[in-house]
């Protein structure tokens, strides 16, 4: 492995979680690679998953991540499906 | 003060606390939300709640929620309780508790702040129903269901879009006939259904 790309980690929650049956799911991060990006790229990996990813958004260290956002593969990842709370 | 401003618990919220935690000497207007398990959703019967969260963001989204209340409306002290865990019929499972000098700003914030909570807050609840077995409440797109303000009853009885968790393929799975499962907050729930309509 270089250092251009990377394993890394995303957690998942609820439904999400459910239907992948883990509690987190590992993606392929490339260098450069924007918060958009990565969750193509995860969608293409879990083709199954397709729909949760597309309606969920990504969080960089308990932040919402905007789609231009870089992501830095050693922060906290996550995917957040559409909440619920209340 | 920081610290007790937002919470997470598995325990009962005790909401007359968490209102007389906002009373102060300068304000004269102090106002409290509580959402609570409905038993019906229509022909729907809830047996019960349960509550997941990511709770470390959880919290952070909650303080900042408090912070941009502050900050926009002036209001002087804001309480937001949250419960996680199984919520049994009638119980509480969210408290938000607002004062201002003034009244009008304490009511507005307090609406802007559980319509922001059911946007930003990363908490899921999962129905349990009594005869139609369980599922994850996900609004279908969380950015579509805002709403500047309650809309009153006429589209609270649309159909709620949403995809549920039994099937890996349920990217495209509506529940279309399900109307208006879920919730706590009777105005919330109006301004979700609006997505759907």
């Amino acid at each position: 492995m270089n250092c251009l790309t990377k394993k890394i980690r995303i957690m998942l929650f609820a439904g999400l979680k459910e239907a992948a049956g883990n509690d987190y799911l590992e993606a392929d991060w490339k260098m450069g690679q924007t918060a958009e990006e990565l969750k193509k790229n995860v969608m293409l990996q879990y083709p199954k998953l397709q729909g949760w990813v597309s309606r969920s958004r990504l969080a960089g260290n308990k932040e919402f991540l905007p789609d231009s956002a870089l992501v830095c593969p050693d922060i906290e990842l996550a995917l957040i499906p559409p909440v619920s709370g209340g | 003060m920081v610290d007790v401003m937002v919470e997470l618990t598995e325990s009962t919220i005790d909401t007359d606390l968490v209102l007389k935690s906002v009373i102060s000497p300068e304000c004269g207007a102090a106002l409290l939300f509580v959402g609570s398990t409905r038993q019906w959703t229509d022909q729907l019967e809830t047996s019960f709640l349960e509550y997941d969260a990511y709770r470390s963001m959880a919290l952070l989204e909650m303080q900042k929620l408090v912070e941009e209340a502050k900050e926009r409306w002036g209001v002087k002290e804001v309480r937001v309780v949250h419960r996680l865990g199984r919520v049994e019929i009638g119980e509480v499972s969210i408290a938000i508790a607002v004062s201002s000098p003034h009244r009008a700003e304490a009511f507005e914030a307090g609406q802007w702040l559980i319509d922001e909570f059911k946007q930003r807050v990363p908490i899921w609840k999962k129905e349990h129903w009594k005869t139609a077995g369980e599922q994850w409440i996900h609004p279908l797109t969380s950015n579509d269901c805002r709403s500047d303000s309650a809309d009153g009853n006429e589209v609270a009885h649309g159909n709620r879009n949403q995809f549920v968790n039994n099937s890996l393929s349920l990217d495209h799975t509506k529940i279309n006939n399900l109307v208006k499962p879920l919730s706590s907050s009777d105005a919330l729930d109006s301004s979700e259904t609006k997505l759907g309509s």
